[in-house]
């Protein structure tokens, strides 16, 4: 494609890190950062990004548009898109730093929207506000190329771009966000110089994903989830399996662990062993396309239902690194190497490594109201 | 030249004397009549010989050769040596040249143009000596995806009733359909022995399942053909799936005919028709004329068949093959099976083979590209078959957008078949295209049945192999993967088609 807003069949190395306060404390954007920033040699300051979870208490309620666009022009054209479509409970600029290094930064804003009912019921076939608004991202994306949606969840902000952590963090101040959960990455793209928006974590609704390595069956899990109505913008792997997530955990209602088992089955000789393995068996038959092959390690955040959580998992061969830990304070952090993963956590409670398709995931017991 | 056939011989024979005992072997083995002794010496009528290589085979002390003659006359690049053998053929007989196997025209292969990714550095290639690499596939109609989401909602996994129909295949490939009366009893038994050991299936074709083979069943696909031959509720029932044949790749719109003479008291009995009268399938069945029709017959095999057994449909791949399977995959089919035209045959008219139809390889990237405009691929599974030779054919194929392929003539070779094209005369000199009773003496069943395990399990080395220079440690991760898949001296047009890029892009 030759343009520097779209690339396609990124290779990279990564390193990932995610942590969440299980009874619902929070921390600032700093703690993520120096986990992220410990792993150093995992980056070459091609692209860095932050997922916060709880950032945004008084608007916990609203969808929030995190939206980059090229320059002020395109960001007005985008204001009045999103205003015909939502109803905007609360607009703003995206707090900056100095611009990174000599680069000329795109634009930032936030839009705190509702899905008005009335929109809803027109429609002629009902869908739900998660489907509406990702439909209108999906418009955005093709009406304004220059313009890209970095999340678009409730209490959730996406910060993310070209430089190492330290700097994009330095760039969005995240050191002035709390939140329960983080997601953090850092990138090392192997071929193109990479754009903001292909900076990691990728974010929809409640998802929030950080994935490090390449998966060989991208071109056959892209055309299911296309298949399923998603369209593949970004053309990465993050984003194929962030979309197999959502639709397999949102829209067709499986338990995450199911999902994970579906992308990451057991082998077929192991069934039997496995609990509920007769279902998950047929599950494997009918969802043959969402396989995953290939190296990866996987940390990502959701927020549904009432739930939040953080999960992990590895190709089922565990060809990526993949660290986890528990910390004395109820906080448990996943990482890529094991020193970021101590950088998290004050006192080390227990350490381990998962084996390749076994899900960690950690939900948050109770969000502590009003901080 | 009165009487005298100006068709030229295909084949010199030359005999070494020195060699030859003139025990008789070669006059014994050959059923095309090449050899005569006259008293101390052996007479030979190059004109008969089919290039079968049997003679060559079977003579002990190895003083015989069969080799092909290049050129006959002055050579023309416009009026080649085939064109003139055919137009004297013609002239001669009155009547269309007939011949067996898949057109034998050097036609452009797009499949050797393509060539598979491996993986370096930035991702690991699996080691298959170390790392289980699974090829197991299944073959049957997934649930529309929609579906999927309203029955899981509260009551997940209620899932024991949509997984009935599947045909479970431990390496993704099957043998295609080959009825009995086109080939021997013998080869009928070596496939379904070979496709039970294998974890595959035989497709039994349009010619009925014979008692001996019955024992099979949970490994025969049966077929369903316009002549209806042998079809019977209990032969619907005594199988893994049902198969519609309404085209067949090497002749696309032409029937069947299984001459009088070769019906003999067994396949009489197979084929539910009398002795001695000729089995004619016609072109299209008598009960389709439009994709309506084709519901119906779906929905009845369904219906007589308790909604068990996948049904599949099989078309031979023409122009219109994307918009035909669309068609199909509404019409109920769990499985559409495209055959390209260089798929094989008993016997087709030459013309046919070599001019009608389209290749399998780009057949499937059509198809599946339309079945995902649709939002229809997932519930259907898509068999490639035709001209399918090796076990990169079939990664490539399916990295185009098969679920898995049929392979025929491949696994006849295995047993023995020297590609001679005489299937259509019924003397298969390998026993394996006839009903001769001494002919079909000539296929070991057993020493057959190795060889054709020995081929596939030799083909699955070989795609772990592939799938693990992929980065794959299972096969689902490939089919439609046309990332995976770089075109080598193909035109942008054609690349457009396949939906591959260009190596080195």
């Amino acid at each position: 494609m030759g343009d520097i807003w779209s690339e396609e069949g990124i290779l990279s190395g990564c390193g990932i890190v995610g942590f969440i306060s299980r009874d619902g404390k929070k921390f600032d954007g700093s703690r993520i950062l120096k986990a992220t920033g410990v792993m150093r040699e995992r980056y070459n300051g091609l692209g860095a990004g932050f997922a916060g979870y709880g950032i945004y208490p008084n608007h916990r309620d609203e969808y929030c548009l995190h939206v980059m666009a090229e320059d002020e022009k395109i960001m007005i054209q985008v204001s009045e898109y999103l205003d015909s479509r939502f109803q905007i409970v609360k607009d703003e600029k995206i707090p900056t730093g100095k611009a990174i290094r000599d680069t000329e930064p795109p634009v930032f804003r936030r839009f705190f929207v509702n899905v008005p009912e009335w929109i809803l019921s027109s429609l002629i076939k009902r869908m739900s506000p998660d489907d509406y608004v990702l439909r209108k991202i999906r418009r955005l994306h093709v009406r304004f190329p220059k313009a890209y949606v970095f999340s678009s969840g409730k209490n959730i902000g996406v910060f993310k771009g070209i430089g190492y952590p330290e700097e994009v963090a330095q760039f969005f101040r995240i050191e002035n966000y709390s939140g329960y959960m983080w997601i953090g990455h850092g990138r090392y793209p192997t071929n193109t110089p990479g754009w903001w928006g292909g900076a990691h974590p990728f974010s929809i609704l409640g998802w929030s994903v950080a994935h490090n390595g390449e998966i060989s069956s991208y071109g056959t899990n892209k055309r299911f989830v296309e298949s399923a109505g998603y369209v593949c913008y970004m053309l990465t792997d993050t984003e194929v399996i962030t979309y197999l997530l959502d639709l397999l955990v949102r829209r067709h209602r499986l338990s995450l662990k199911t999902a994970v088992k579906v992308l990451t089955p057991p082998r077929w000789d192991e069934y039997e062993k496995t609990d509920n393995g007769r279902n998950l068996r047929i599950l494997r038959v009918v969802y043959r396309s969402a396989v995953l092959s290939g190296p990866f390690a996987v940390v990502g955040g959701y927020s549904m239902d009432g739930e939040i959580g953080l999960f992990a998992f590895n190709d089922r061969l565990k060809l990526r690194p993949m660290v986890v830990g528990e910390g004395n304070d109820g906080i448990i952090a996943v990482a890529s190497e094991e020193h970021a993963v101590i950088e998290l956590l004050s006192k080390m409670k227990r350490i381990w490594h998962p084996k390749g398709g076994e899900l960690v995931e950690v939900k948050m017991e109770s969000e502590r109201h009003g901080e | 030249m009165v009487n005298r056939s100006l068709v030229p011989p295909e084949f010199k024979i030359e005999i070494d004397d020195s060699k030859c005992i003139i025990c008789g072997t070669c006059v014994r083995e050959c059923p095309f009549e090449v050899f005569k002794i006259i008293g101390e010496r052996i007479e030979i009528n190059e004109r008969n010989c089919v290039g079968c290589m049997r003679c060559t085979y079977m003579c002990p002390t190895g003083a015989l050769w069969v080799s092909r003659i290049e050129g006959y006359g002055k050579p023309h690049g416009t009026w080649t040596y085939r064109i003139r053998r055919d137009i004297w053929r013609m002239a001669e007989t009155g009547s269309a040249i007939l011949s067996g196997t898949g057109t034998d025209l050097e036609h452009p292969n797009i499949l050797d143009r393509i060539l598979i990714d491996a993986c370096q550095v930035t991702r690991p290639p699996i080691d298959p000596l170390r790392e289980p690499i699974e090829l197991k596939t299944f073959i049957g109609r997934r649930p529309p995806l929609e579906i999927i989401t309203e029955s899981r909602i509260n009551t997940e996994l209620e899932l024991e009733t949509i997984t009935e129909a599947f045909l479970e295949l431990e390496i993704p490939v099957m043998f295609a359909a080959m009825s009995y009366g086109a080939l021997s009893l013998e080869t009928h038994k070596t496939l379904a022995r070979a496709a039970k050991i294998l974890g595959t299936y035989m497709n039994c074709g349009e010619g009925g399942v014979h008692e001996e083979i019955k024992k099979y069943k949970d490994n025969i696909i049966v077929q369903v053909a316009s002549g209806r031959f042998g079809v019977s509720k209990e032969y619907l029932e005594n199988a893994a799936a049902v198969e519609i044949k309404i085209g067949q790749g090497a002749k696309p719109g032409i029937g069947g005919h299984l001459p009088g003479e070769k019906v003999n008291e067994e396949i009489s009995k197979t084929r539910m028709i009398p002795v001695g009268t000729d089995a004619l399938s016609p072109a299209p069945h008598h009960d389709i004329y439009s994709i309506e029709d084709l519901t119906m017959l779906v929905t009845a095999i369904k219906e007589a068949t308790d909604y068990r057994k996948p049904v599949f449909v099989k078309i031979a791949a023409v122009h219109d093959v994307a918009a035909i399977a669309s068609g199909i995959a509404r019409s109920g089919a769990d499985a559409i099976v495209i055959d390209s035209f260089k798929g094989g045959t008993a016997a087709s008219p030459k013309i046919v083979k070599d001019n009608v139809g389209i290749p399998v390889e780009l057949a499937i990237p059509a198809v599946d590209d339309r079945l995902r405009e649709e939002g229809i691929r997932e519930e259907v599974s898509l068999i490639a078959s035709g001209g399918i030779r090796t076990s990169a054919d079939v990664m490539k194929i399916i990295a185009l957008g098969a679920d898995a392929a049929y392979i025929g003539t491949a696994a006849l070779i295995a047993m023995g078949c020297h590609m001679c094209q005489a299937c259509h005369t019924g003397k298969c000199p390998w026993g394996i295209a006839t009903q001769d009773p001494e002919l079909r003496k000539r296929l070991d069943i057993d020493a057959a049945v190795e060889r054709v395990v020995n081929l596939l399990n030799a083909w699955k080395i070989e795609m772990k192999e592939i799938l693990g220079a992929l980065g794959m440690d299972s096969i689902e991760g490939l089919r439609s993967n046309r990332e995976r898949l770089r075109g080598f001296g193909l035109d942008e047009v054609t690349l457009n088609v396949l939906g591959i890029k260009p190596a080195g892009r």
